[in-house]
């Protein structure tokens, strides 16, 4: 698809960049008193409490329908979420072996009707669900009928979404979202073999759990972190060499790296006026600003002094 | 009446000048419309100022007509009464006609990205919508110029 394309969708996430969360609304609900206090400053905003709900999804939707709305090609749309539809299938099938409700687990935006996912997986019959997701699924369905191992029906999914984002990523045309995706893939095959080497698991067991990536050597970034050696020059040599620094120390530190990282490569997008990056922007932005503001909020319920909360929030779009 | 190759080459230039910067325009008009039915679509208070943006890069359509309504008239093509050109003096009706059908296309296609950059400013600071505007503006030097070089050409080339 032609760039200029996008110059309808452009111009609407521009203006709808105006109603993002800036630097001194966050600093405003980082010093709110109370939960309560720091949602009043939410509902200032724009922000809407949803009865029974949560107020953080309802603005990611919103985000979503605008962005459904706009937007030209049917491809990149799906490759944003299409990771949601790997979460819907692993949450449904965790909920049929348990006694909760599946439809209360449900993440959007996705691509595959979760009523679809539902009815497969209570019928043990996967024929009906999408090409991509259809063999992952029946997979993780067996894991945990037949071997009882949460862990492999997780390892299954978590395998299956990764590949099939960057797949799709890549058919999108969009190299931000190749590189933002190509970084969620690294990060879990990194987060693999550690654990891995930590929990005493085998190497191979590492390869197999791990995503395949044209861009990364599995079997080189095992053998590391089995020796207990340094990733960071197996990361440079990657792609990404922004997150050497911090990939051998602990994983929370890493995460917070890698948000940041996203924020500064979306960034870049703010300049563009034609062409996918602006929107991907927008929508990793919405995303950062909402996990922020969950982040705020749960520290705030749970009286997180002001400071170590300034520490964890992630840096914003805008 | 005798058509010659020279009177065909002088109407052939005429209707490059027109041509291509129609297509330039209509192209850039489009663009900037798209980008300017996108912000109106948030926010409809912001018409006037991106319809500015939106008109601006039409003028190379303009200026293209211009000139080849000039070149037209001058070999007498409106009145009926079509001079029996030379191939040398059609070559130069066409050769005159070059700077704006060229500088016209181009300038007009970059004038609407700049335009397009516009509405951005224009959705995000509506307050900067003059510069803006004078972003999109500069690149119209470039067609008048090229609209100057054509009128004093077409007017240049002498027909018995």
């Amino acid at each position: 698809m032609r760039e200029t394309e996008y110059a309808y969708a452009v111009a609407r996430i521009r203006v709808n960049e105006l109603s993002l969360l800036t630097k001194a609304d966050l600093d405003q609900l980082i010093s709110a008193d109370s939960y309560s206090a720091a949602v009043r400053i939410l509902t200032g905003k724009g922000w809407q409490e949803v009865a029974g709900g949560d107020m953080c999804e309802e603005k990611l939707n919103e985000a979503w329908e605008l962005i459904c709305e706009s937007v030209p090609d049917k491809k990149l749309l799906e490759a944003m979420v299409i990771g949601n539809d790997f979460m819907n299938v692993k949450s449904v099938i965790k909920t049929t072996f348990s006694d909760l409700k599946s439809e209360d687990y449900i993440v959007r935006p996705f691509v595959c009707d979760p009523a679809k996912i539902i009815k497969a997986v209570k019928e043990n019959d996967f024929e009906e669900l999408p090409d991509y997701i259809k063999e992952c699924a029946s997979k993780a369905y067996h894991a945990i009928s037949g071997n009882q191992s949460g862990q492999s029906a997780e390892m299954i999914i978590d395998k299956a979404s990764l590949e099939t984002s960057l797949d799709y990523a890549k058919s999108a045309g969009s190299e931000l979202l190749v590189k933002i995706i190509g970084l969620a893939c690294l990060v879990a095959n990194i987060k693999i073999a550690v654990r891995s080497s930590r929990t005493g698991k085998t190497e191979q067991f590492a390869l197999d759990s791990m995503c395949k990536c044209d861009f990364t050597d599995n079997k080189k970034l095992t053998d590391a972190a089995f020796k207990g050696e340094s990733l960071a020059d197996i990361v440079s040599e990657a792609g990404y060499p922004e997150i050497a620094d911090e990939v051998d120390k602990d994983f929370t530190a890493l995460e917070m790296k890698c948000d940041n990282l996203v924020t500064e490569w979306i960034k870049k997008a703010k300049d563009e006026v034609y062409g996918p990056d602006p929107i991907i922007a927008y929508y990793y932005a919405k995303q950062a600003e909402i996990k922020n503001v969950r982040i705020i909020l749960s520290a705030k319920a749970a009286g997180v002094p002001t400071d170590t909360i300034r520490e964890r929030v992630r840096d914003l779009y805008v | 009446m005798t058509f010659t190759m020279g009177t065909a080459l002088a109407i052939l230039g005429g209707a490059f000048a027109a041509t291509l910067g129609g297509v330039g325009s209509a192209i850039a008009v489009g663009r900037v419309g798209r980008a300017a039915a996108g912000v109106v679509t948030e926010d409809p208070s912001k018409f006037g100022k991106v319809l500015i943006l939106q008109i601006l890069p039409g003028t190379q359509g303009l200026y293209g007509f211009l000139i080849a309504f000039l070149l037209f008239n001058k070999i007498g093509l409106i009145g009926g009464n079509i001079a029996e050109l030379t191939l040398a003096q059609g070559a130069m009706f066409f050769c005159a006609s070059l700077p704006m059908a060229i500088g016209g296309l181009v300038s007009a296609l970059h004038q609407g990205n700049a335009a397009v950059a516009g509405v951005g400013i224009v959705a995000k600071k509506p307050e900067e919508s003059g510069k803006s505007i004078i972003f999109a503006a500069m690149v119209e030097t470039y067609a008048v110029l090229a609209l100057l070089i054509s009128i004093l050409a077409v007017f240049g080339v002498p027909v018995a």
